[in-house]
């Protein structure tokens, strides 16, 4: 039986840094780590002897290269189907209708999408959102604090595009969001909370 | 009888629904003078066939941010205008979150050939998203010009809303948060979309070159 260390001292880095991360772990019966080893150096393709010695990460990185291609594609299918069958994440959700051939792309770009918005604010009695998307009427999207009593939460149905917002603490201050960039109305030269909302 | 009794509550229904869609463009605020010189201005606008909702919308930020009376009405007046000359810069576009795009970006003096261009490069698609976009570009101090021919020019190589949305949200905080030169952020965040975009690579290379120096990029076909 070979010792680990007469792979550490033939083995390329790879195997070496194998050897050294299963050093740290508790103690295993030397065995067993020279079979695992040995497996990973018996299923190492080794290049062909024409193909060109690249800095040992890119060889790494070559090597798996086609694995790592196949895993994309599952993980890209996985992903598609994963979206058609579950529903979406909360903070951005799709209000999808089905819609059927040439109609599709068109038909689904003007269809509002849900967007969440969050604000802090621990005091405040009542908060409302209010914005170009809900005609900055202030009874429209009262929010909903959350358990712990500092934030408040809302999701509206907006459409693809760029939106003013701000809200309205205790129906009279009107705060933007810190998390928002802001934007000067170069008519009222007021401040508005901005968000651009494009169609995932 | 039961058919009879059916049909008045029908027509009930039918009588608050049509109120209430009324009422819902009443802008209501401010003192009586500039409530009704407001109202007045909006039901202008919607006989003309105009998105009166959007100048209600407005005038209820301007009501928000404690804008005095007379400033609204001038307001609803110049959104008017810009809407009439939104109409025809995006025609055929007529929806309103494309309308609203166009009439904002004119709000922040870009071009109505800029908007027209906007228009043609995606003849079929709302362009409320690229409209969004170049009007915060330019709200972020990006000359409207250039950006107008970034935003074109991404539209022609199929850029998405999410990726056009992206890029506006990107730049503004490169702009906002980073204190990036704008253009600067908005030339760089582009070259870095474009290689995901661009049919082939000499496409991609061509506009490269475009965006590295030239003041109006190359002309698409």
């Amino acid at each position: 039986m070979r010792d680990s260390r007469d792979f550490r001292d033939s083995a390329d880095p790879v195997v070496r840094r194998a050897i050294d991360e299963l050093r740290r772990l508790p103690r295993v019966a030397d065995e067993r780590v020279a079979e695992v080893v040995s497996a990973a150096a018996a299923a190492r393709m080794l290049p062909p002897a024409d193909e060109p010695i690249l800095p040992e990460r890119r060889r790494s990185w070559g090597r798996i290269s086609a694995a790592a291609g196949l895993v994309a594609a599952a993980a890209v299918a996985g992903f598609v189907i994963r979206g058609t069958m579950t529903s979406p994440s909360p903070s951005r959700v799709v209000a999808v209708t089905p819609v059927t051939g040439a109609a599709f792309s068109a038909d689904r770009a003007s269809e509002p999408i849900v967007e969440q918005f969050v604000f802090k604010a621990a005091q405040a009695k009542r908060v409302a959102l209010i914005g170009d998307f809900n005609r900055w009427d202030p009874s429209a999207k009262p929010m909903t604090r959350s358990s712990d009593g500092e934030l408040w939460s809302v999701s509206v149905p907006i459409m693809p595009g760029r939106h003013v917002y701000a809200f309205m603490v205790d129906d009279s201050v009107l705060v933007l969001d810190p998390r928002a960039p802001k934007a000067r109305d170069p008519d009222l030269g007021a401040e508005g909370s901005v968000r651009i909302v494009g169609r995932p | 009888m039961l058919a009879r009794r059916f049909a008045g509550v029908l027509a009930c229904a039918i009588a608050v629904r049509s109120a209430g869609a009324q009422e819902s463009l009443r802008f209501v605020g401010g003192d009586a003078t500039t409530s009704r010189e407001v109202s007045q201005i909006i039901e202008a606008a919607a006989a003309e066939g105009l998105p009166a909702g959007l100048i209600l919308s407005k005038a209820r930020f301007a009501l928000a941010v404690r804008t005095p009376g007379p400033k609204i009405v001038e307001t609803a007046k110049a959104m008017v205008a810009r809407l009439v000359v939104a109409r025809q810069a995006i025609a055929p576009h007529k929806q309103e979150g494309d309308l609203a795009g166009a009439e904002a970006a004119l709000s922040y003096d870009v071009s109505p050939e800029i908007l027209k261009r906007i228009s043609s490069a995606s003849p079929k698609q709302p362009i409320a998203v690229p409209l969004g976009v170049l009007t915060q570009l330019v709200a972020d101090k990006v000359p409207a010009e250039r950006a107008g021919e970034i935003v074109t020019k991404l539209l022609r190589l199929g850029a998405t809303t999410e990726q056009l949305a992206k890029l506006g949200n990107d730049v503004t905080a490169d702009v906002k948060v980073a204190g990036y030169p704008a253009l600067d952020a908005l030339k760089m965040r582009s070259n870095g979309l474009i290689p995901f975009l661009a049919p082939s690579p000499a496409a991609g290379a061509a506009t490269d070159a475009a965006f590295a120096g030239s003041s109006t990029g190359p002309k698409k076909p």
